[in-house]
C-alpha cells in the first residue's frame, strides 16, 4: 500500500505542488494512512480482526473444495460439478442483470454458443481443453455483444424482447445448422484431456470446474471494486448521471453483454465436456429462465447472491424429484411443466417482496443479530 | 489585479430573440465573480457562451490573453476553463466511497481484464485513487464516517455533502498547457436558498483554497451578496450594473430590475 506521500504524484493524480496553502497542507499531513479509508469502507469495520476472519474463511472454503472428491461419491461429485457450472453462468448473468441493470432472457443461448464452440474447436480443430474453453468464452462474448447492440437504444421491456429474440434465433441456428451443430441430434464431444490426463468422469472434471467457478466469483468481485464495475452499477442506478460523469452507457452496455456472455460461454463449454454431447434442447429458453430465477432468488447485484441462488437451484429440482417420488408417477408428469411455473412465480414474488433476494434476507438478519448482540454488551 | 477573463460586446440570438446584447465584463484573477439577474436575463446563456456550449454571433471572449471565442468547449477546457459542480444525483444503491470514486471515472484507465484480475495496474490505480480521495476530499468534507454507507440511506443534508464531495473529486487535474484556471458554477435551481448559499460557500472556499478563479451564476441577489468579490447584474440580456456587492445593492437600476421582476411575479 502506498502512502499519501510523494509516490502518488504521477499518472492520474494531480501533484500537490503549485497549490500553496498552508492550512490545507497541515490537514493533509494530519490525514491518516489510506488504509483507514479501506477499513472505513468495509462496512463491518473490524479492521485486522475482520481481515483475519476473512482469510480464515477463505482457507476453510479452499480446504472444503479440495476435500470434496476425497469424501464424495460419484453422485455428490456430479452435483458438485453441476453446481460449479451454475455458479459460473449465474455469475455471468448477475454481472449483466444484477450489476449493470440489463435484463437478459437469452442467457442460455450464449451458453449454447460456448458449448457448440467447444465441440467445434475440440473435434474439428483438435484444440486442447485449455484453449477450447477460453475460445468458447470469446465466441459467446461475440454473440452477446451482437445481441447487446440493439440495447444501445433500448432498455427494459424492449431489451427483454431483443434478448428473447436472440434466444430463439440462436436456438434455431443450433437446430438447423446441421453441418456444424449436428442438428436436433446434437454433436458428440470427446472428453477433455490435459497432457496425458483424461478429464472424463465427474471426479476428473471436478477440480477444473471448481477452480474456474472460484475464479469467476473472484474476478467478478474484483471487477466491481474497479472502474468498469463501478461504471456498470452507475449505469444501472441512473444512466443520465453516469453519462455526465463520463461513463458512456453505450460502451458499457456492450462491455456488460460481452463479459456476461463470456462467463456463459465458459459454463456452456464445461457442460459440453461434462455431458460429452451438445444438443439444442440443453440450451432452451427454460434454461434462461432457470438462470434468471437463480439470480433473482439468490440476490441481484451481489456475489453472495450467486452462491445462494446456485444452492437454491441445485436443491430445488432434487426436492421436486423427491416430492414426485412420494406421490408417484402421476405427480412426476405434472411436476415437469410445473417447474417453469414455479420459477416464474418465484421471480415475481421475489421481485415484489424481496428484491434483494436471499442475500438481502441474510444481510438484514445478520445486521439485526449484530444489533441485538451489540445491545446486550 | 490582472483579468483572467474578458468578455466584450457579446451578442447572442435565438431565432430573432436577442438573449445577450453587447455584454461586456471582466473577471479578475483569483476572485469570485457572480452573475446575477432576474429570470430569463440571460445568465445561463452567458455561462454557456463562456464554456463554449453556445456560439455567440458577435463579440470576443479572451481568456488569459488568448482569444477563445471560436474554440470548442473541449479546447477551452484544455486551456483551463471548466464547468464544475453541476448537480448530479447520487447513485443510490452504491456506497458513498464508490459515488465519490465515480467522480474520477474519466481520470482512470483500467479495463475489464485488469479489473477482474486486480493485479498490478488496476490495483495501483485503485490505491492511487483512494489516496487521492483521502487527501483531497475526505477530511475537507468530513465524510469519513459514512464512506461505507449506501447513498440512499443518508439524510438529505449528508447526501448534498456527498454530492459536493464527488464534485470536488471530479476537479480536473491541472492541465499541463493551461493558461489559467477558471471554474464556472451554476448550482441547480431545485435547491432552497439556504442550501444554495451553503453549497456556494463551500464551492467558494474550495476554490479559494486552490487559488482558482470562480464565476458563479445565481438569480437570487441575496445568496451571493457576501460570497462574491464582484457582482455583474444582467437584465434582458444587458449588463445593467457591475461592481462590489455593496455598490450593486444600492444601484437604482438593479433595484428597479428586481422590483420589476417581483411585481411581475406578484401579478
Ligand atoms: N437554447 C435556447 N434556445 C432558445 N432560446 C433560448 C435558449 N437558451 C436560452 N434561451 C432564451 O434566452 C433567454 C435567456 O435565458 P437564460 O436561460 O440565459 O436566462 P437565465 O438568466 O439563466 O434565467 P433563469 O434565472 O430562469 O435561469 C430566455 O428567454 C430563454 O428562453
Ligand atoms: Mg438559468
Amino acid at each position: 500500500m502506498t502512502g499519501p506521500g510523494a509516490t502518488d504524484t504521477s499518472a492520474n493524480v494531480p501533484s500537490r505542488s503549485g497549490r500553496a496553502e498552508p492550512r490545507r497542507r497541515g490537514q493533509v499531513d494530519a490525514a491518516p494512512h489510506p488504509a483507514a479509508l479501506h477499513s472505513a469502507a468495509a462496512a463491518a469495520g473490524g479492521g485486522h480482526a475482520a481481515a483475519a476472519r476473512r482469510a480464515g474463511g477463505a482457507a476453510l472454503a479452499v480446504a472444503v473444495l479440495v476435500a470434496v472428491p476425497l469424501f464424495g461419491n460419484s453422485y455428490h461429485l456430479h452435483m458438485a460439478c453441476l453446481f460449479g457450472i451454475i455458479v459460473i453462468s449465474a455469475m455471468g448473468l448477475n454481472l449483466l442483470t444484477g450489476y449493470a441493470g440489463l435484463i437478459s432472457l437469452g442467457h442460455a443461448a450464449f451458453m449454447g454458443v460456448g458449448a457448440y464452440g467447444v465441440a467445434w474447436f475440440s473435434s474439428r480443430l483438435g484444440l486442447p481443453f485449455y484453449l477450447c474453453l477460453p475460445l468458447a468464452g470469446l465466441l459467446a462474448a461475440g454473440a452477446g455483444m451482437v445481441t447487446g447492440l440493439p440495447s444501445l437504444r433500448i432498455k427494459g421491456l424492449y431489451l427483454a424482447i431483443a434478448t428473447l429474440a436472440a434466444q430463439f434465433i440462436l436456438g434455431f441456428v443450433f437446430n438447423e445448422w446441421e453441418s456444424v451443430t449436428g442438428g436436433r441430434g446434437g454433436t458428440n464431444v470427446a472428453p477433455a484431456q490435459v497432457g496425458g490426463l483424461l478429464l472424463s468422469t465427474e471426479r476428473e472434471m471436478y477440480y477444473p470446474i471448481a477452480a474456474v467457478a472460484v475464479a469467476s466469483l473472484l474476478a467478478a468481485r474484483n471487477l466491481f471494486r474497479t472502474r468498469v464495475g463501478r461504471a456498470f452499477m452507475a449505469m444501472r442506478d441512473r444512466d443520465s448521471a453516469a453519462e455526465v460523469l463520463g461513463v458512456d452507457p453505450r460502451r458499457y452496455q456492450l462491455v456488460a453483454f460481452g463479459v456476461s456472455s463470456f462467463f456463459a460461454g465458459i459454463a456452456g463449454g464445461f457442460m459440453a465436456y461434462f455431458y460429452k454431447v451438445v444438443t439444442p434442447g440443453q440450451f432452451s429458453f427454460q434454461l434462461s429462465l432457470f438462470y434468471l430465477t437463480a439470480i433473482v432468488v439468490g440476490g441481484m447485484g451481489t456475489v453472495q447472491g450467486v452462491l445462494l441462488g446456485a444452492i437454491f437451484m441445485t436443491a430445488t429440482p432434487s426436492a421436486l424429484a423427491a416430492v414426485a417420488g412420494v406421490f408417484g408417477p402421476l405427480a412426476a408428469g405434472l411436476l415437469a411443466p410445473l417447474r417453469e411455473v414455479l420459477f416464474g412465480l418465484l421471480i415475481v414474488l421475489f421481485l415484489i417482496f424481496e428484491p434483494g433476494g436471499l442475500a438481502g434476507i441474510i444481510g438484514r438478519t445478520r445486521k439485526r443479530i449484530m444489533l441485538i448482540t451489540a445491545a446486550k454488551e | 489585479m490582472k483579468d483572467l477573463l474578458e468578455v466584450s460586446g457579446l451578442c447572442l440570438q435565438f431565432g430573432g430573440l436577442t438573449v445577450l446584447d453587447e455584454v461586456s465584463l471582466r473577471v479578475p484573477e483569483g476572485g469570485v465573480t457572480a452573475i446575477i439577474g432576474p429570470n430569463g436575463a440571460g445568465k445561463t446563456s452567458l455561462f454557456n457562451s463562456v464554456s463554449g456550449n453556445y456560439r455567440p454571433h458577435a463579440g470576443r471572449i479572451v481568456f488569459a490573453g488568448a482569444d477563445i471565442t471560436r474554440l470548442p468547449a473541449a479546447r477551452r477546457a484544455a486551456l483551463g476553463v471548466a464547468r464544475t459542480f453541476q448537480n448530479i444525483a447520487l447513485f443510490p444503491s452504491m456506497t458513498v466511497l464508490d459515488n465519490v470514486k465515480l467522480g474520477r471515472h474519466v481520470h482512470l484507465r483500467s479495463g475489464v481484464l485488469a479489473g477482474a484480475l486486480y493485479l498490478g495496474r488496476a490495483r495501483r490505480e485503485e490505491r492511487r485513487l483512494e489516496a487521492y480521495i483521502e487527501r483531497e476530499v475526505v477530511e475537507l468534507l468530513g465524510i469519513r464516517e459514512i464512506l461505507g454507507e449506501s447513498a440512499a440511506a443518508l439524510p438529505y443534508g449528508l447526501r448534498k455533502r456527498v454530492e459536493l464531495a464527488r464534485a470536488v473529486a471530479m476537479e480536473p487535474r491541472p492541465v499541463p498547457r493551461a493558461r489559467g484556471r477558471l471554474r464556472l458554477a451554476e448550482p441547480a435551481a431545485g435547491l432552497s436558498h439556504g442550501d444554495r448559499e451553503q453549497m456556494m460557500r463551500l464551492i467558494r472556499d474550495l476554490q479559494r483554497l486552490r487559488g482558482i478563479t470562480l464565476l458563479l451564476v445565481e438569480h437570487d441577489m441575496h445568496v451571493v451578496m457576501d460570497l462574491a468579490d464582484q457582482v455583474v447584474v444582467l437584465d434582458f440580456g444587458r449588463v445593467i450594473a457591475a461592481g462590489t456587492p455593496a455598490q450593486v445593492r444600492e444601484d437604482p437600476a438593479v433595484i428597479a430590475a428586481y422590483l420589476g421582476a417581483e411585481s411581475e411575479q406578484a401579478s
